[in-house]
């Protein structure tokens, strides 16, 4: 779809502004489709450093052996009580194993992130956390992100 | 979604599974879902295998198909927390 864009001109009505649009498009169907997953919520391995749950900006690296059990979450923004049930609920990664096996993906990244979202630095976020999980993805080719708890 | 406009930046594709759609809107997610379910528990009720694999499925769906950055998809998915 074409745009007609007129620089300068102004809206008579306040309107928020929106941040600029990023976007990457889709290249290959779902079942060819290397998916990882990244969230906020302050999901770990076990065995890893907890975050601090007064504001944290870095992230922890989960493999794609993980899985429930080896899981735990620790974040001060959110009731943890569904999520130590059941840490699919916030970080689907058994489900998501279970529709590589389905065939309804190719496969889940061997490399998935967890960060403690919910603010905090935002410039931190954006120009040093961001970048680096980016950087990983890109290094193992990852096709597509599924988010949770951004 | 400050981690997923980064991610996208970098060329890959996302989606994020919102629960405070309002949120992701403002900030400019690249593509959302959005569930009627808790901060809690975004990918639904605990052990509800059913629910979850649903939400997973339908997010993935959407992923190839939103052609419009910023949109938001509502999934009719719905989970309230007992607290």
């Amino acid at each position: 779809m074409k745009l007609t864009v007129v620089k300068n001109l102004k809206s008579e009505i306040y309107v928020p502004i929106m941040p600029e649009i990023v976007w990457a498009p889709v290249n290959k169907p779902l079942n060819e489709m290397k998916v990882a997953l990244v969230t906020g919520a302050g999901v770990h391995l076990k065995t890893d450093k907890r975050f601090n749950l007064a504001g944290d900006t870095s992230y922890r690296v989960i493999p794609r052996e993980a899985s429930g059990k080896d899981l735990m979450v620790s974040h001060g923004g959110y009731d943890n009580a569904d999520v130590n049930k059941d840490i699919n609920c916030m970080f689907p990664i058994d489900r998501l194993k279970e529709l590589a096996q389905e065939g309804f993906i190719k496969e889940v990244s061997e490399l998935n992130f967890g960060t403690m979202g919910g603010g905090g630095d935002i410039e931190a976020f954006t120009n040093v956390t961001g970048p680096e999980i980016a950087e990983k993805l890109k290094e193992i080719k990852v096709d597509a992100v599924v988010l949770t708890a951004g | 979604m400050i981690l997923q406009r980064e991610i996208e930046k970098i060329g890959i594709p996302t989606i994020l599974i919102a629960a405070l759609p309002p949120v992701a809107k403002q900030n400019g997610a690249p593509r959302v879902v959005a569930p009627r379910v808790p901060m809690g528990a975004n990918v639904g009720e605990p052990n509800n295998v059913k629910m979850q694999m649903g939400i997973l499925k339908d997010t993935l769906k959407a992923l190839v198909e939103i052609t419009t950055p910023t949109t938001i998809v509502p999934l009719d998915y719905e989970y309230i927390a007992k607290v």
